[in-house]
């Protein structure tokens, strides 16, 4: 003879119970991780020591008013500039071929120490610089340095034409 | 090749073409990419976005709506194609801004995304420009962001020629083209349905599901003060957007581990929508629909595709619960089987087994039916165990056995989306069958299939139909067979099929003597001009579907009048032939299958009669043991064997009996005399207040299996989440309570359970889970082979010769008739936003704010009558008891004729707190639908039970598609081809008309 009854007498721990259990929880993570712990522990008071968890602290508690005045300097002109051409020498970083770049990067530093050299310090005069320009090592580089105005000269055109 | 296939050329390779293909289509089905975005696998062509582009002898066109024609010759790849694909994919991004990694539809299957990276898009051509419209938000569940559309009108095309809910159109005449809602309000006002077809096609972010938002990104939650920069910034610095996809794409693979996507079965209504589940965590961020499904594709309803709130809900069981005295105490599930054992063990020696009853659930997998019949037969050694069919659809079932042989539709829904004529009987599928409703609402409107719906309220069908007649109730035996003889007189019967395939016309057509038209328009009502007209349909027609539900079922002469149906199907030749046949539409997602897995008092799995002594030693044989003789008990004796004294347990899974059974006043009496009532459920639910222990199940997304749906079609549902809390899979619950009565089962999955019901039942012979993998999907009978059968009847009809059987059968007319106390007719049934008695759909804030009460539908006649309004409070009262509800006037009923949504388990609610215990004669099917009433009225208007916010209430706006002519005839818009100076019919024209 049962009568329809809605009576439910759920089992509800006491929230002393519930933090027991969490407790116990948390202690067999210890027990299981104890190695990984300690090493962190150690690097957490290191970073306590030199005052970087202080700052960590700071910024996470104020984390939307540090990120909307972030993003605000950010949406600025001056800075979509350093960002764009930031990205563009990344990108033309890119684009350079290592193999010739390291070719032309030891050219450059064989040039440089010449230039340091004490020895040839004397002024060259007219007749010296004529002189130089016969000189195959000068005449490589130069003929270098104008294929190289010429190659920009035509990057110069193509830019000009695909503006207008 | 025949002669309607031939081979057509794109970019020098030669690909194989059949009629009626389009270029796109083409090349889709030979993995030869075309990047499109308006195009969608489930719609028409809509010819919006021009990213198809192709040429096609020296001319671009659109690959979507160009006809492919042998000997074609196309180029996908020149360097023209190219420019007028990047000229149209820059027109979509002046309408929609790309910051990805911060947009919550970043999960690799963002069409925009995808579409823009192919084509190579590197910088904005066209500056992007926000539309001046506010986002809609309006909706509880999904949100429409102008500033991210593109107009591509899949929304459009979606709700207007696939949904047929007619909501959303594209106003192309303002300056700022946008999705409108009805005549442009906001979509929480219009009448949109929720049933998210937009939401699913939009290729974009700009219709998005709110559950989404903010939660699928790893930075998507970010504040709109800090996102807003943000997406400025990346604007101005980007250094093209083929970085920035990178990004967005390194994102979105990260998403992959922390989403979950789970395919899944629905578990709503009995049309078997497959669909995948995304969750995070146990939050399930979105119900995502896919093409590959085979029933619905992309299509859902509001249910399925917003109604899984309960799942997680706090008022589910989640420990077992005995009876102590006055109140329920939590166990473990130790003490609960242990109890539940030694009480059957008890009860089982003191009465015997038959003093035990079974009640399965429809809502449960086959696996579990299987495993529950499995549990009465050979550990209880009774046949008494009965599901929810009972209810509805029984009478259907026994008609289909004793003429055609198989109990199931006869066909899928293609045969229904192609049939010539749907004829829908005493049913509401735009309600309770609502994606199986949209083919038959997209065929009507696109295709020119007929319609005719014979019902007793002006429903969503029968307001699109071709015909609706308003027969009186209970009198549909009589038109019918009325019809049956006008055709058969007319000379209109199929005498070839007569002749070859069915037995016992001669007798037949003698019984049909006094249906004469002047008989049947005396009885029914309906004048002799509809009723030929609707056989003259049938005549007419290129195949003949017949859909019907629990408007002929619930009578008491509910098994006669489905036979009816089935002879005037026979007789006009519409069983074994495509896009014809007999349909009883499932109402739940797995009735058909516990049908099919033995929950019956009669049959073992696969409708073997328990009588067959062969079958009997199949089964005893697997099983071990010796099975009882006899049929049991069905629904309906066990309760009269409560009062009777012959049973005194039961155990029922996953059905509320105490709101569902007719009568209920009566059945709540009987739960209250037996001696063990174990209720197993996901939720505390009216039945289980009347049990001695209950037991908390886990519902479909939290476990393995399989449902069989109204098509017959078996598929797989694959376990989303673990089971809340300690409660547990069904089949587990019964292996478990089997094994302590000593059993010994050794199921560890689901499928080790199909596996055998497949070895036991020949005609599931060749169903395993393997084959059923994934998106695959069988349709019973299956052979060893695997091979299924979508289509029955085409050879033969499962009988020994081979032929279908008319069967005569005699009108009994319905238990209602006016008198002076119960003077008005008490209809009922589903709604379309909650479903059975609502304890999972209620716990949907979003369906709960559309829908929160049930209503009761009053005739303007009758309202004005009684001088009631909207919102009235009325009482009915029925001999059996009474209830109160609000009112709702309509012209949906008529005159004084009544209809009480069933959705509810509030006991002053509950129709079934007035509907009888009278019932079907063959079936034991209650006749819920021939009630007489009185309506007392306690208050004349008051707060009316449905909000305006109601889709019943929009002001719906029907067109063809998306309209895109009116867009090339915008002064702003040119043609790609003319821009760039090379003619080509992409100026509107297409070989496809709309």
């Amino acid at each position: 003879m049962a009568k329809a009854i809605s009576n439910i007498e759920r089992y509800v721990p006491t929230p002393e119970e519930e933090k027991q259990q969490a407790i116990q929880q948390v202690l067999d993570a210890v027990g299981e991780n104890h190695q990984a712990l300690i090493t962190l522990l150690d690097i957490v008071k290191e970073l306590q020591e030199i005052g970087v968890l202080d700052i960590v602290q700071g910024a996470l508690k104020n984390r939307h008013d540090i990120g909307v005045i972030a993003v605000s300097q950010l949406n600025k002109p001056g800075m979509h500039r350093i960002m764009k051409n930031g990205m563009n020498a990344l990108q033309f970083m890119g684009k350079l071929e290592p193999a010739k770049l390291q070719n032309i990067l030891n050219a450059v530093d064989h040039g440089i120490e010449r230039l340091t050299d004490t020895k040839s310090d004397k002024p060259m005069g007219l007749m010296g610089m004529g002189r130089a320009m016969m000189e195959p090592n000068v005449t490589l580089a130069l003929g270098s340095m104008i294929n190289f105005l010429r190659g920009m000269g035509e990057g110069m055109q193509q830019a000009e034409k695909q503006v207008h | 090749m025949d002669d309607r296939s031939y081979s057509i050329q794109i970019n020098d390779e030669t690909y194989h073409a059949v009629q009626g293909q389009s270029i796109l289509d083409v090349a889709e089905s030979h993995d030869c990419y075309i990047p499109h975005i308006c195009k969608h696998p489930n719609l028409l062509p809509i010819q919006t976005c021009d990213t198809c582009m192709v040429e096609v002898d020296g001319q671009l066109v659109r690959a979507c709506a160009t006809a492919s024609e042998p000997g074609m010759r196309v180029n996908t790849k020149s360097e023209f194609v190219k420019e007028a694909q990047l000229e149209a994919m820059s027109r979509i991004l002046r309408n929609h801004e790309l910051y990805c990694t911060v947009c919550d539809n970043n999960n690799g299957n963002c069409v925009v995304h995808n579409t823009a990276e192919y084509l190579e898009i590197e910088h904005q051509k066209y500056e992007f420009k926000p539309k001046p419209y506010p986002p809609d938000l309006s909706h509880p569940m999904y949100r429409y962001e102008p500033d991210q559309c593109i107009l591509c009108g899949r929304c459009v095309e979606a709700c207007q020629d696939l949904q047929v809910s007619e909501v959303l159109s594209i106003d192309w005449n303002r300056e700022s083209p946008r999705v409108i809602w009805d005549n442009d309000v906001p979509i929480d006002q219009s009448s949109c349905v929720s049933c998210g077809h937009c939401v699913t096609v939009c290729p974009c972010n700009a219709l998005m599901e709110k559950s989404m938002l903010g939660e699928a990104g790893y930075m998507t939650g970010i504040p709109a003060d800090v996102l807003e920069p943000m997406i400025n910034i990346t604007k101005e610095v980007e250094p093209g957007y083929k970085e920035i996809f990178a990004v967005s794409e390194v994102e979105a693979s990260m998403r992959k581990s922390r989403i979950k996507r789970t395919k899944t079965v629905c578990t709503y209504c009995g049309v078997g929508c497959s669909f995948e589940v995304w969750t995070k965590g146990r939050k399930i961020l979105k119900i995502e629909p896919q093409v590959e499904a085979p029933v619905n594709g992309i299509s859902t309803c509001v249910k399925g595709k917003w109604g899984w709130d309960f799942v997680n809900s706090e008022e589910r069981l989640t420990k077992p619960l005995i009876r102590k005295g006055d109140k329920f105490v939590e166990a473990s599930w130790e003490e609960a089987l242990t109890f539940i054992s030694n009480k059957l063990n008890e009860l089982k020696g003191k009465y015997g087994p038959d003093s035990i009853g079974f009640i399965a659930s429809s809502k449960c997998t086959n696996e579990e039916n299987y495993i529950f019949q499995k549990f009465a037969r050979s550990v209880i050694r009774t046949n008494n165990v009965d599901n929810c069919s009972r209810y509805c659809q029984s009478p259907a079932s026994m008609a289909l056995m004793r003429t055609v042989g198989y109990s199931g539709d006869s066909g899928t829904i293609q045969d229904i989306a192609s049939a010539g004529l749907v004829i829908v009987v005493g049913a509401n599928p735009a309600e309770s069958h609502p994606v199986l409703t949209t083919r038959v609402k997209r065929a009507h409107k696109l295709f020119g299939q007929k319609l005719a719906v014979v019902d007793l309220r002006k429903n969503e069908l029968a307001q699109k139909a071709n015909l609706h007649l308003h027969p009186k109730p209970g009198s549909d035996l009589v038109w019918i067979s009325a019809i049956t003889k006008y055709i058969i007189d007319q000379g209109w019967e199929a005498k070839e099929f007569l002749e070859a395939r069915v037995n016992g016309y001669d007798e037949f057509v003698q019984s049909l003597q006094k249906y004469t038209l002047d008989y049947a328009e005396k009885v029914t009502g309906l004048s002799k001009e509809d009723m030929i007209k609707l056989a003259t349909m049938i005549h007419e027609a290129d195949g003949t579907c017949i859909l019907w539900a629990m408007g002929v079922t619930q009578h008491v002469g509910g098994t006669d009048t489905s036979t009816a149906i089935c002879n005037l199907l026979l007789v006009t030749g519409n069983f074994g032939r495509p896009g014809a046949g007999a349909y009883p539409l499932r109402g739940h997602n797995n009735v058909q299958g516990a049908c099919d897995f033995g929950t019956m008092p009669a049959w073992y799995p696969g409708y073997q009669p328990v009588q067959d002594a062969k079958a009997r030693a199949r089964f005893e044989e697997a099983w071990g043991v010796p099975l009882p003789k006899d049929p049991g008990f069905n629904n309906h004796q066990m309760v009269e064997g409560i009062f009777e004294g012959k049973i005194k347990a039961m155990y029922l899974f996953g059905e509320d009996m105490a709101v569902i059974d007719s009568n209920i006043n009566h059945v709540d009496s009987a739960f209250e005399k037996l001696e063990l009532f174990v209720v197993q459920d996901i939720f505390f639910s009216k039945t289980a207040h009347f049990a001695d222990v209950v037991l908390p199940a886990s519902p479909s997304l939290e476990k393995d299996g399989t449902f069989v749906n109204t098509e017959r079609r078996i598929q797989r549902l694959y376990k989303v989440f673990e089971p809340l809390g300690e409660s547990k899979p069904d089949w587990m619950i019964i292996r478990d309570l089997a094994n302590k009565m000593g059993a010994n089962w050794n199921y560890t999955h689901p499928g080790e359970i199909m596996a055998e019901a497949a070895s036991l039942s020949p005609m599931f012979a060749g169903v395993s889970y393997e084959r059923l993998e994934g998106w695959n999907s069988q349709i019973w009978p299956v052979q060893p082979d695997g091979k299924d059968t979508p289509l029955l009847f085409t050879e033969r009809f499962p009988f020994p010769d081979g032929k279908a059987r008319l069967i005569k059968v005699d009108w009994t007319p319905p238990m209602f008739e006016p008198t002076q106390e119960f003077d008005l007719h008490l209809n009922n049934g589903r709604l379309l936003e909650h479903f059975h008695e609502g304890n999972m759909t209620y716990k949907a804030k979003g369906i709960t704010h559309k829908v929160p009460n049930p209503w009761l539908e009053v005739s303007p006649e009758l309202a004005e009558e009684r001088d009631i309004r909207n919102g009235a409070l009325v009482r009915l009262s029925s001999p059996y008891g009474e209830v109160e509800v609000r009112v709702l006037v309509t012209d949906r009923v008529k005159g004084n004729e009544l209809y009480l949504t069933m959705n509810t388990s509030k006991d002053k609610k509950s129709v079934n707190r007035l509907t009888s215990s009278y019932h079907d004669k063959l079936t034991h099917t209650p006749n819920y639908k021939e009630m007489g009433v009185k309506m007392d009225i306690l208050e004349r208007e008051g707060e009316p039970p449905l909000p305006p916010v109601n889709y019943r209430f929009g002001n719906r706006q029907p067109q063809m598609g998306v309209k895109v002519e009116e867009k090339w005839q915008r002064d702003d818009w040119i043609s790609i081809p003319d821009l760039l100076g090379t003619g080509g019919q992409a100026d509107g024209q297409s070989d496809f008309q709309h």
